[in-house]
C-alpha cells in the first residue's frame, strides 16, 4: 500500500508551473499525430513546481514537517492542483469505463469542465483505484471529455472524476528542500514535484 | 572529534534544515534524470545551513576564528536552537518524560510534559533523551499531537538507538553539527552588520558518549560511507 501524505491545506503557492512532459526515446517509439515523432506517451506525466511565499513560523514548521515526510521515493504527496480562472470544484463520476489508452472519457456531468482545465480521473486517495491520474481537459463535447495524456490505467465506471483544484498525487524531485527560517517567519522556498505513477 | 563551544558573538539569523535520506540504489527519475531520495529513514540526517549574524567587525572576526577550528571536520558543535527557529513556542521549561523506546520507533510516548499548550504542532523540534550524556537525538514532530497527561508523538526521523526512559526537551534544544564542506570563514560585513553562512550536517548522538555513526547493522560507519549523502 502506498502511503499518501496530504500537504498542508491550504498551501499558498505562487509562480506555479504545471507542465505535462513526455520523455522521448531516441531511435525508438513511433510517430504520434502529425507533429510529434518518437514520442513515448506512456511515460507522460506532470511536473508541478511552485514557490511557497513567506509563512509565519507555525505554518512554516508544518510545511517543513510535511516536506520531511514526503522525502523518499516511495512516499506520495497529495497536493492540490492550482486554482484556475472560473474553475469550480466539482466531483462527478465516470459514466463508462475508461480504458487504458483512451483519449476521451465519459462523465456524468461536465457542467464544470472547460478546455485547459486540470482534473483528476480516479480519486486521489482511492487506493483501490491505484493510480489516479492528473489530466488536462483538451475538449468538451456534452459529457465526453477529451484528455491529455490518455488514460493510463483502466478505470471502472463510477470512479470519481474531479474538476476544480482536486488533489493530485506527486513525489518530490531531488533532495528535501529546507524551509529557510528567520525569526518569526520563513523565507520563500521553491518546490518541485513529479506526478506519481 | 572535539566539541567546539558555541561562540557567544554568534546570533542565528537564518536556519535552513531538512532531513536528507540516503540515495536509493537506482533511484533516478526517468523523467527528470534527478535523484529521488531513498526511503531509509533510520539513516536520515539533518542537513542545511545556518546564517550567523555579527554586530561588529570584532564579533565577525571572533566567529571566523571559531569557524577556522572546524575546517576539515576537526570538530563539531552544538547548535543552540531557540524559540523563533522552530522550537517550542512558549517560555516554560518544555521538559517531559518519555517511556523507553527502541531503535526504529517512529512514535514515542510522553508523560508529564510541562506545558500549557494543548497541541504539540508538527514541525516542532525536540531532543529525545538526555543530551548531557551524549545519548540524545534531534527529532521533529511529524504530525500534530494532542497534549495530555500521557500521549504519543509521531517523530521523524525514527529513533536511531534504543532510548531508556528519560527526558525530552522542547525548549533551548541542541543539535550537534559539523561543517558539511569547507566553509568560507571570512564572512561579509556591511554597515553595522556582518554575516557568515555555514553549511552544516548533523552529527548524531550515538552510544556511550562517543560520536559514532552506525550503519543499519549496528557496525561503525566510516567517513567514506557518508558519500551516500553526497557530502564527499
Amino acid at each position: 500500500m502506498v502511503a499518501i501524505i496530504s500537504s498542508p491545506d491550504p498551501l499558498p503557492k505562487r509562480n506555479i508551473t504545471l507542465q505535462l512532459v513526455t520523455p522521448t526515446r531516441g531511435g525508438g517509439g513511433g510517430l504520434v499525430g502529425t507533429s510529434r515523432a518518437f514520442e513515448v506517451r506512456e511515460g507522460a506525466r506532470f511536473l508541478y513546481s511552485f514557490e511557497v511565499p513567506p509563512l509565519l513560523t507555525a505554518d512554516a514548521l508544518g510545511l517543513r514537517a510535511w516536506l520531511n515526510r514526503c522525502a523518499g521515493g516511495a512516499r506520495v504527496c497529495g497536493i492540490r492542483l492550482p486554482v484556475e480562472p472560473t474553475s469550480t470544484f466539482a466531483s462527478t463520476t465516470l459514466s463508462a469505463e475508461a480504458t487504458a489508452g483512451d483519449e476521451t472519457i465519459s462523465v456524468a456531468s461536465a457542467t464544470n469542465a472547460f478546455v485547459g482545465q486540470h482534473m483528476v480521473v480516479g480519486d486521489s486517495f482511492d487506493l483501490a483505484n491505484d493510480p489516479s491520474q492528473v489530466c488536462r481537459v483538451v475538449s468538451v463535447a456534452g459529457t465526453t471529455i477529451g484528455i491529455e495524456p490518455p488514460v493510463r490505467v483502466t478505470t471502472a465506471s463510477g470512479q470519481p472524476a474531479i474538476f476544480g483544484q482536486p488533489f493530485g498525487r506527486f513525489r518530490m524531485v531531488g533532495e528535501t528542500p529546507a524551509v529557510p527560517l528567520v525569526n518569526g517567519r520563513s523565507e520563500p522556498v521553491q518546490l518541485q514535484f513529479e506526478e506519481a505513477i | 572529534m572535539p566539541l567546539a563551544t558555541w561562540p557567544s558573538q554568534a546570533k542565528i539569523r537564518r536556519l535552513d534544515l531538512a532531513l536528507q535520506y540516503p540515495k536509493a540504489p537506482g533511484g533516478v527519475s526517468p523523467l527528470s534524470g534527478r535523484q529521488i531520495a531513498g526511503a531509509s529513514t533510520r539513516r536520515a540526517l539533518w542537513v542545511g545551513e545556518v546564517e550567523l549574524a555579527a554586530n561588529s567587525r570584532d564579533d565577525l572576526q571572533a566567529i571566523s576564528a571559531w569557524v577556522e577550528q572546524l575546517r576539515g571536520r576537526s570538530g563539531y558543535f552544538a547548535l543552540p536552537l531557540e524559540a523563533g527557529f522552530a522550537t517550542f513556542a512558549e517560555d516554560n521549561t518544555g521538559i517531559g518524560e518519555i517511556t523507553a523506546g527502541d531503535a526504529g520507533d517512529s512514535t514515542i510516548t510522553v508523560d508529564n510534559l510541562d506545558t500549557s499548550q494543548t497541541t504539540l504542532a508538527a514541525g516542532t523540534l525536540l531532543t529525545v533523551g538526555e543530551y548531557t550524556n551524549n545519548k540524545a537525538q534531534l527529532v521533529e514532530v511529524a504530525s500534530d499531537a494532542a497534549v495530555s497527561t500521557s500521549f504519543n508523538i509521531n517523530i521523524q526521523p525514527p529513533l536511531r538507538i534504543n532510548v531508556v526512559s528519560g527526558f525530552i526537551h522542547l525548549a533551548s534544544i541542541y543539535g550537534r553539527f559539523r561543517l558539511r564542506e569547507d566553509a568560507d570563514g571570512a564572512g561579509t560585513f556591511g554597515i553595522g552588520y556582518g554575516a557568515i553562512v555555514l553549511p552544516i550536517i548533523e552529527v548524531p548522538f550515538i552510544d556511550d558518549g562517543f560520536s559514532q555513526l552506525l550503519d543499519d547493522d549496528g557496525a561503525d560507519l566510516q567517513d567514506d560511507d557518508l558519500a551516500y549523502l553526497g557530502d564527499d
